[in-house]
């Protein structure tokens, strides 16, 4: 699937004009440097998300913690939320015993790699076809890292599709099998296919 | 022997709900804890219209109660705000309203608004005008079957939305990051529920007056019980009745415990009630500010 996306006025009086392909099976990497808009337009797809992938449903893991009001936990979260799942979204259950030990813990008291575990897996619950990362691993530790390896190859082998923002993990980006650098060039934000 | 004059209760029960009713919508709405009737400005444009009503009536301009009066005042400042603002287009890519401006500019009114009752207070009293002092804390003194009316209409209406909406409330209680990627518009979300609990709150003012801090104190104190600590459904779908409970309640001990010959207001009594019981809410627990 190709994706493009023309805007004006993007960030900080930029313009964007991007172009990526998001195929079946394939995690795709989007890294580029700081500022650059890597999280805004991952947010536009986010916003257009029923235009631009109809017929499909999307997944957002954002980069902002989860922060209850209440002193809700995964489990009851769940459940609260199943009325969103998609109709495929068996995977979860195959990657719940990484956050099974919290699962009942008040995601006030979860850590910053805790929460982040339970937002991947909270995409997994509701499922999809389309998951998109910002930045996944950032505050994970290097189990975890490799847990999150482990759930993007399982997204690929269920023929997900996956757009990861990323620019630490070596695991992650191996993983990746397309890679598009995100620059800006005079005024516009550009997508470059990397090799 | 107490003495209950129905009408009375049960406007107080009402007030109560809506006010509780109107702290949970915008708490639940904005995922911000700070959120309600007082710190959003919504408690000042009630004011406001008070104010105006009041001057009208002195101005003999009209003839009808300056209860009604005021709720007619500030339904036309409702339509107004509702007309700008859910015509304004966000500023940002986000999409979702930035409630730490929000309340900022919410408690700078408040501020305002206290400011200038004070100053037309001291000019009624220097022009020898009789000055409804008590509209700052709410009463029961005057209700009516017909305010009562008015009152619950809409409170059970919305009510019934946002039991509608409980889910999204829960959603939108994850962040509103996650609400915007399982497809829910927070941005029009979060603008129609604002404009409900200000409705909600400038009926109540209108006709009873201000029960300043209980729409932030309130929900904080519920979600402190262990039934409404996990599901926001639970807050939206019994809150409201134990709110309402708890004024009707202070209300009955106003009405029968008169203090040397004057009647305490309940707006005054349940800000000491409701601030004691948030600084008690604070201390036990960790409430994210």
């Amino acid at each position: 699937m190709q994706i493009k996306l023309n805007q004006e006025k993007f960030i900080q009086g930029h313009n964007l004009e991007v172009e990526f392909a998001l195929d079946v099976g394939v995690a795709v990497l989007l890294f580029g440097e700081n500022g650059v808009g890597k999280s805004s337009l991952l947010q536009l797809l986010k916003l257009r998300q029923k235009e631009l992938f109809p017929n499909k449903t999307c997944r957002f893991v954002d980069q902002p913690k989860l922060m209850p009001l209440n002193e809700i936990d995964f489990s009851q979260m769940r459940e609260q939320l199943k009325g969103y799942r998609a109709e495929d979204s068996s995977l979860f259950e195959e990657f719940y015993t990484y956050v099974e030990s919290y699962d009942k813990t008040p995601l006030k008291k979860l850590s910053g790699g805790q929460n982040q575990m339970v937002k991947i897996l909270l995409s997994l619950y509701l499922g999809g076809d389309i998951f998109f990362f910002d930045e996944p691993v950032q505050n994970l530790d290097d189990q975890n890292t490799k847990n999150f390896a482990c759930v993007l190859e399982g997204l690929k082998l269920r023929g997900k599709s996956c757009l990861v923002i990323e620019h630490q993990s070596e695991i992650v980006r191996k993983l990746c099998q397309k890679t598009y650098q995100l620059v800006k060039e005079d005024n516009t934000i550009k997508s470059r296919l990397y090799v | 022997m107490f003495e209950v004059d129905m009408i009375r209760i049960l406007c107080a029960f009402f007030v109560g709900y809506g006010i509780t009713l109107s702290g949970s919508l915008s708490q639940l709405t904005t995922n911000n804890s700070l959120a309600s009737p007082s710190t959003l400005g919504m408690d000042g444009l009630s004011v406001v219209s008070l104010l105006l009503a009041q001057g009208l009536i002195v101005a003999n301009v009209f003839s009808i109660s300056s209860e009604l009066l005021s709720l007619i005042v500030f339904c036309i400042f409702f339509l107004i705000i509702s007309v700008v603002f859910l015509s304004l287009k966000p500023r940002d890519l986000w999409q979702y309203l930035n409630m730490k401006q929000i309340i900022l500019l919410g408690l700078a009114f408040n501020l305002m608004v206290g400011a200038i009752f004070s100053v037309i207070q001291f000019m009624f009293i220097a022009l020898n005008y009789e000055f409804p002092t008590g509209l700052w804390f709410g009463h029961f003194k005057h209700a009516q079957i017909e305010n009562l009316i008015i009152l619950i209409i809409p409170s059970i209406l919305i009510w019934i939305y946002c039991l509608r909406n409980a889910a999204k409330f829960n959603a939108i209680n994850l962040g509103v990051f996650v609400a915007q990627g399982i497809g829910i518009d927070v941005e029009k979300f979060q603008k129609i529920n604002l404009l409900l609990a200000l409705l909600l709150t400038g009926i109540v003012v209108s006709f009873f007056g201000v029960f300043s801090l209980l729409g932030l104190v309130l929900p904080h104190v519920l979600r402190s019980l262990k039934f409404f600590k996990t599901d926001m459904r639970a807050e939206i779908l019994i809150g409201p009745f134990l709110g309402g409970l708890l004024i009707a309640l202070i209300d009955l001990g106003c009405y029968n415990f008169v203090f040397y010959g004057a009647e305490l207001p309940v707006g005054m009594i349940s800000s000491v009630v409701g601030a004691f019981a948030l600084t008690l809410v604070l201390l036990r627990s960790s409430i994210r500010l």
